[in-house]
């Protein structure tokens, strides 16, 4: 009785097995991508789905037999959310597209696939294809989690019109922050007289925009310090500080600066790219002439901005990682698709040779009126010395702390300096525990 | 066995009760993952978790894949085993591998199958040492096995961090549930080390008994061994005083009575000689009756003498007869060659060739020790050879008896001749070797 069960059971276990491998034998491999509509930074050119459905035709096709599908209509608000429910019900797409602000929570929790392995192994590949702060972007713990999908720096928005009616010439790409200051200060004094009409110098410049150009990290690359305290970061508080006294206590308005009586803002590249080329520029700042210019450099740095990157991860679930990591190459790596992309969207390539062929930048901004500023040498030096956050687990708390903090420090308006290192200890403290 | 059958049934129950708390746990954590989705709350829930949720789907596959596994292992081992030791310990190596898994693919939130496992190999492991070891690595997969200690280093999110979607009531609902579900399975192991103790205690106390018993039936028996030694020595000496008188008695009978006439015929004969020789002769006439009277007699007794088998068979079947009775019952391996043609003997040849085999299968067997004797008779010229080989242990010093003495009497009465000692042909073992003179193949003595 025993024996005829246990043949039984035996013989029932092999069928199962068999007919599991037989059915995923005959079962195509599908391929699933996790992609969210529109842009991160908000503007955006061309469609996003196009994009994607000509590199899956292209990846088709090199690849028979194989289907890649993804989930339309998910919405950059909702991304998020879609994503950690997609891990939540269980498998989750193979590849996605991983928003900065997700890259630490992702990687850190397990679920991005580590990439090293793969990007050793492939000979055909090399890291070094990207701008080191783009690549960046997809680290952490030295690993490489991610590669780089879009890019988009920083940059000083100035209001030609306005400092043209104040005799003021358009600043140099290499200009410090007393440059900027002289400018600033002039302005100001200058509009102090008018009671209609007054013009404002910057708006929504703050310190967390002076860091990089001041060569400080807010952070160690581990996450395990803060250096909120140290000489170069005080140094861009107080510039800061100097900077919101101009104002007398007047805090400038985005309708100030949309009415062109604000000379400078920092400014994504998304937006300049959008909106200088015709015809978009008839929609936003009509009224004025504008271009942008990197961003002042401070007394310990260049003129060094900080660059945001979506990427591209792999779910470490993925029962197919070589085919997802081919189709990873696909659409980060191969320098057709990342033309496509650059053409058709806000942001920069995160390749060195995409982003600065002459000929692609050239199309891009043909309609832009006179001489424009931004040419490749300009985007070679806006994205050689850029720099990315460090990325590490808590690193939206740590950075809401230390904002809270220098805004106390600079509210209270004294011992701003003792305050910073005290402060700095208190996180140093939430980033060990 | 009523105990056997008890503890086969709680291992059952437990075999059961686990499969339920596997099932609970994982039909919680669905629920928890479809009210979370629900509520928006997933990307929260990655936010403060340390790691990615399971996958559900992957995990019910597994458990049910592994959990079929060391239930087919627990319930088929002793089919698969066939009491080979190898087997056993392989089967207890895989449950111990299946269960590790179960718990690892559980991510530690239920180490109970742990226990499962330890009642199984102490009810079926019975190699001392390595039960020891197995039973030791159980106890610590039960113990860190859960979600706070091993679950802690493998970045797993804790059971509990499922469960805060769920109202506080519905909460603690569920915890209650599983606590009780995880009782219950350590409850049924408690209840199934327990009939293990009392079945322990019971084969002692069965042992003990049994032993006792053995040692009482031991002192029977060697009184009994002792009693029939000194009867079968009673046996001997009667048999001997009988035959002493019987042998008296016909030497009295026929000899004494042929000599008695024969000396009175004599006397008488002297003294008729001279007087009346007519007389005379006739007194030597019976004399010379009752001398060969005597001697009727005296070969009528030695026939009353002979073996019983040559009395109703002749001597070629009466020698197989004994040499298949020596293979069965002294399981010796004999072989027999007799080459000599048709054995036609006379009366004291055949006793003597009965007596020489018979005597050297019993010396070689109670002697020398020997598992195989070979036996061959064959003829040369006019006399009849018998050799015996044995494979025993053969004799250093060798003492004739009893045996050996009366055979070479016997062959000697009729101008044989015997010769023995250890084989030299560079084996072990004792050879025997006899010629006896065939009357009735040389006609000068027949004369």
């Amino acid at each position: 009785m025993k024996k005829w069960l246990l043949s039984i059971s035996l013989l029932l276990t092999a069928a199962v097995l068999y007919g599991l491998f037989w059915y995923r034998t005959v079962q195509p491999v599908r391929l699933t991508i996790g992609i969210y509509s529109g842009s991160y930074w908000g503007t955006s050119i061309g469609d996003r789905y196009q994009f994607f459905d000509e590199a899956i035709e292209i990846f088709e096709k090199t690849h028979p037999g194989i289907e890649v599908s993804y989930v339309s209509g998910i919405g950059i608000d909702s991304y998020s959310e879609w994503l950690a429910e997609q891990y939540m019900k269980g498998q989750g797409p193979d590849l996605f597209l991983v928003l900065p602000e997700d890259f630490s929570l992702l990687a850190a929790s397990g679920a991005l696939y580590p990439l090293d392995d793969l990007i050793r192994l492939d000979d055909g590949f090399d890291l070094s294809v990207y701008y080191k702060a783009c690549q960046k972007a997809g680290q952490m713990e030295n690993r490489q989690y991610a590669l780089p999908f879009e890019s988009v720096p920083t940059l000083m928005f100035v209001n030609k019109s306005l400092l043209r009616e104040y005799g003021i010439s358009m600043p140099a790409h290499d200009w410090t922050w007393d440059d900027f200051y002289d400018i600033c200060s002039e302005i100001t004094e200058a509009s102090e007289a008018q009671t209609e009409k007054k013009a404002y110098a910057v708006f929504n410049y703050s310190w967390t925009d002076m860091l990089y150009a001041n060569g400080a990290v807010l952070f160690s690359e581990d996450g395990k310090t803060c250096n909120l305290g140290s000489l170069r970061v005080r140094e861009a508080v107080l510039f800061d500080q100097k900077l919101r006294e101009l104002n007398n206590g007047y805090t400038v308005t985005a309708r100030d600066f949309d009415e062109g009586r604000v000379a400078f803002r920092p400014f994504l590249y998304s937006e300049y790219k959008v909106y200088q080329p015709y015809p978009w520029r008839v929609k936003k700042y009509s009224n004025f002439e504008w271009d942008c210019v990197q961003m002042p450099s401070g007394p310990r740095g260049g003129n060094v901005c900080e660059i945001e990157s979506t990427l591209i991860g792999m779910n470490a679930r993925s029962r197919h990682k070589e085919l997802a990591w081919d189709f990873m190459k696909l659409l980060c790596g191969d320098e057709e698709q990342q033309k496509k992309m650059y053409s058709s969207s806000a942001g920069i390539s995160p390749i060195i040779a995409v982003a600065e062929d002459k000929e692609l930048l050239d199309n891009l901004f043909q309609d832009v009126p006179g001489d424009y500023e931004i040419n490749p040498d300009v985007i070679h030096d806006i994205m050689s010395t850029g720099v990315s956050a460090p990325r590490f687990r808590r690193y939206s708390q740590a950075k809401i702390m230390a904002e809270n903090a220098v805004d106390t420090a600079l509210k209270s308006g004294k011992a701003i300096e003792e305050y910073l290192v005290s402060s700095q200890h208190d996180i140093n403290i939430m980033l060990s525990s | 066995m009523k105990k056997q059958e008890s503890l086969k049934r709680v291992l059952y129950t437990m075999l059961l009760c686990n499969w339920f708390i596997l099932s609970y746990y994982i039909a919680v954590l669905s629920a928890s993952k479809k009210v979370i989705c629900n509520l928006k709350g997933a990307y929260a829930f990655l936010s403060v978790s340390e790691g990615i949720p399971v996958d559900t789907v992957t995990l019910c596959l597994k458990v049910l894949v592994f959990y079929a596994a060391l239930s087919l292992l627990i319930l088929l081992k002793e089919e698969i085993c066939q009491e080979n030791k190898i087997n056993v310990h392989l089967v207890c190596l895989g449950e111990m591998f299946l269960s590790f898994v179960l718990i690892r693919a559980m991510n530690f939130y239920y180490s109970g199958i742990a226990l499962l496992v330890l009642a199984d190999l102490l009810y079926y492991a019975d190699k001392k040492g390595l039960r020891v070891v197995y039973v030791i690595i159980q106890i610590l997969e039960f113990v860190f096995g859960s979600d706070k200690i091993l679950g802690y280093f493998y970045n797993n999110i804790q059971f509990s961090s499922y469960l805060y979607c769920f109202h506080p009531v519905a909460r603690s609902w569920i915890v209650a549930v599983e606590s009780s579900m995880s009782f219950i399975n350590i409850f049924l192991f408690v209840i199934f080390a327990l009939l293990m103790i009392m079945r322990q205690k019971d084969e002692n106390y069965r042992i003990l008994m049994l032993n006792t018993a053995l040692s009482r039936k031991n002192v029977q028996l060697q009184e009994a061994n002792i009693k029939l030694k000194e009867y079968s020595e009673t046996i001997k000496q009667m048999t001997e005083v009988t035959e002493r008188n019987r042998l008296a008695r016909e030497i009295h009978d026929t000899l004494g009575h042929s000599l008695t006439g024969i000396v009175v015929s004599a006397d008488a004969g002297r003294i008729l000689m001279d007087t009346a020789p007519e007389e005379a002769k006739i007194r030597f006439e019976v004399i010379g009756a009752t001398a060969r009277q005597g001697l009727l007699d005296v070969r009528r007794s030695i026939h009353a003498l002979r073996p019983d088998a040559l009395e109703s068979h002749d001597i070629e079947s009466a020698l197989e007869k004994m040499i298949q009775n020596a293979r069965e019952t002294t399981g010796t391996e004999i072989s027999y060659d007799q080459t000599s043609g048709d054995l036609i003997l006379a009366q004291d040849e055949e006793d003597t060739l009965y007596r020489i085999v018979q005597e050297g299968l019993t010396n070689a067997v109670r002697h020398g020790h020997a598992t195989s004797i070979s036996v061959m008779v064959r003829r040369e010229e006019n006399s009849l050879k018998v050799s015996i080989r044995d494979n025993g242990i053969g004799s250093q010093n060798i003492k004739t008896g009893f045996g050996l003495d009366y055979m070479r009497e016997r062959i000697e009465m009729l101008k044989g001749s015997l010769s023995y000692g250890n084989r030299e042909d560079g084996c072990l073992g004792f050879y025997l070797e006899a010629v006896i003179p065939v009357r009735s193949w040389n006609p000068e003595d027949e004369q």
